[in-house]
């Protein structure tokens, strides 16, 4: 899951594989990697992936800013 | 938690349950839980033994914030009551859209409930276009008769753009305000022209018999209202404030006409806003080559997911004109369900919009409101310079220095603690924690 998101991330924002900063653990807002609009678009992925739609109360936790974190909270919707 | 404390006024409820429109007393702990709410609705009402009900509507379009400091839990309509009494904006939650939350600080028990977001499971299902325009006819109507049978003898205001979705609450309202009035922004940048928006709202004012109030200001005095868009507007988004704008211009323009008459009823302001919304009808403008009010390249029914969802944040309507004293009505918040039970391949296409008015209002409107053009009001036609996101550029007040003026005002230095507080169309929402919070359904 958090592969999948990683590949989405690094294809759909058109971030460098030589981009060392960029990884599983990075915060993407801060890190400038997704803005809201990129966001949107990242929230679509996970819904038609996934088939998670994700809160509004996780969308602004901590866990959501990273990969990592995303793919926790998509596993916990999805056995919920 | 102990106590709990509201700082201001709340926002005033507009909400029904498709028959009557809700009352205070339906909304404290002692009433049956609201969770047909459909409207604007953000509460706290407190019953016997200390015990609380917060409620906030399904689409989040009336706003309510807390903070818990010392064992008390301070709530608000707006960050800025908060802030302004010392609270960090980064300590500051939004109560969840769509939420019946029962408190009881002494027994440290909450309870929370959810009421339905949209027209899942609804009786649209299978239920043709044609049907679903004339239910929401329907429901917008119903929703206006309530408000007037509630409010007899209010002035009525409909902001009037002269496109279809204000024209087509301007005909509704109409039916059940005899004294409606229509008003409409423009803003003079000393081209002694109208904008098409003004003439095309003062031609359906004339042809509705509707008197047109003009609220037409230079660009200082629209930048005046700055301050008053982020702070009751609670957001800094571009799009989001130059709509707040024109809204504070209109308000102004009301508060003028109706000062020194009996306010023993609130003055109702009707918009129509939210059908934008509801079938994903916004586009990008581009002003002297950059891109503004961006949008996600999703298609339209993933786009209209994600603006209903963001209806969670700006008060740009009711919030601005509340500063005002007016009391904003959105009445297409009524029918929300009806809409989102449109079906994806009708929203995708390029002039549903057109066609869904046609069915609901048909008669009631003349021809060439169906056939024009769309403007946003932001813009005011197709001339972009003329409007509001023009003047905002060309005087330096771009989406950097609104963000910037906007943790000013709620004492943030840094601007990261924006980015915490909302994203992607919503707030950082939260249940208020009492030891533990248990989630209910009734």
């Amino acid at each position: 899951m958090a592969e999948q998101t990683e590949a989405y991330i690094r294809n759909h924002f058109a971030i460098s594989p030589q981009d060392a900063r960029f990884g599983p653990a990075v915060d993407l807002f801060e890190g400038g990697y997704v803005d809201s609009v990129g966001l949107a678009e990242l929230l679509e992925f996970i819904q038609d992936q996934f088939g998670v739609e994700i809160p509004d109360e996780d969308l602004l936790s901590d866990d959501f800013a990273t990969i990592e974190g995303m793919a926790l909270i998509v596993c916990r919707h999805r056995v919920s | 938690m102990s106590s709990l404390r509201v700082l201001g006024e709340l926002d005033r409820t507009f909400a029904w349950d498709g028959v009557r429109m809700y009352e205070d007393a339906d909304l404290g702990p002692d009433a049956e839980l609201p969770l047909e709410l459909r409207g604007a609705a953000a509460t706290a009402h407190m019953g016997d033994s200390e015990r609380w009900r917060l409620v906030r509507d399904p689409l989040g379009v009336n706003k309510l914030f807390w903070v818990e400091a010392a064992g008390t839990l301070y709530l608000a309509a707006r960050p800025w009551r908060l802030t302004q009494e010392g609270y960090d904006l980064d300590a500051i939650r939004a109560i969840p859209r769509g939420s019946v939350i029962d408190l009881h600080p002494a027994e440290g028990s909450s309870l929370k409930h959810d009421i339905a977001r949209d027209g899942s499971g609804s009786p649209y299902r299978d239920v043709g276009v044609g049907a679903i325009a004339r239910r929401i006819r329907s429901e917008v109507s119903g929703f206006l008769a309530a408000i007037a049978s509630a409010h007899s003898g209010a002035r009525a205001f409909v902001c009037l753009s002269g496109g279809l979705d204000s024209s087509g609450i301007a005909a509704l309202a109409q039916e059940h305000f005899p004294g409606l009035v229509a008003v409409s922004f423009d803003l003079d940048r000393h081209r002694g022209q109208a904008s098409e928006d003004r003439l095309a709202a003062g031609r359906l004012a004339r042809d509705l018999g509707l008197p047109l109030l003009e609220a037409t200001v230079s660009g200082q005095q629209l930048l005046e209202h700055v301050d008053t868009a982020l702070l009751e507007g609670i957001d800094w988004r571009d799009f989001n404030v130059h709509a707040a704008l024109v809204n504070a211009a209109l308000g102004e323009a009301i508060a003028d006409a109706v000062r020194g008459e009996d306010k023993r009823e609130p003055v109702l302001v009707f918009t129509g806003d939210l059908a934008n919304e509801f079938l994903a009808d916004y586009e990008p403008e581009r002003y002297r080559g950059s891109t503004y009010y961006g949008l996600p390249k999703l298609a339209k029914p993933a786009l209209r997911r994600i603006l209903v969802r963001g209806l969670d944040t700006s008060h740009r309507e009711i919030g601005v004109f509340a500063a005002w004293g007016l009391a904003a009505v959105q009445p297409y918040a009524a029918a929300a369900d009806a809409y989102l039970a449109l079906p994806d391949a009708f929203i995708s296409s390029p002039d549903c919009k057109a066609l869904l008015c046609r069915e609901m209002l048909g008669e009631r409107l003349p021809g060439y409101v169906f056939s024009r053009r769309k403007a946003r009001a932001q813009v005011g036609g197709p001339d972009v310079g003329g409007g509001v996101l023009g003047l905002c550029v060309d005087r330096g007040f771009d989406a950097a220095k609104l963000k910037r003026r906007f943790a000013e005002l709620h004492g943030v230095s840094d601007l990261s603690s924006l980015d915490r507080f909302i994203r992607t169309g919503v707030y950082r929402s939260a249940v208020p924690s009492i030891m533990g919070v248990t989630s209910g359904r009734a």
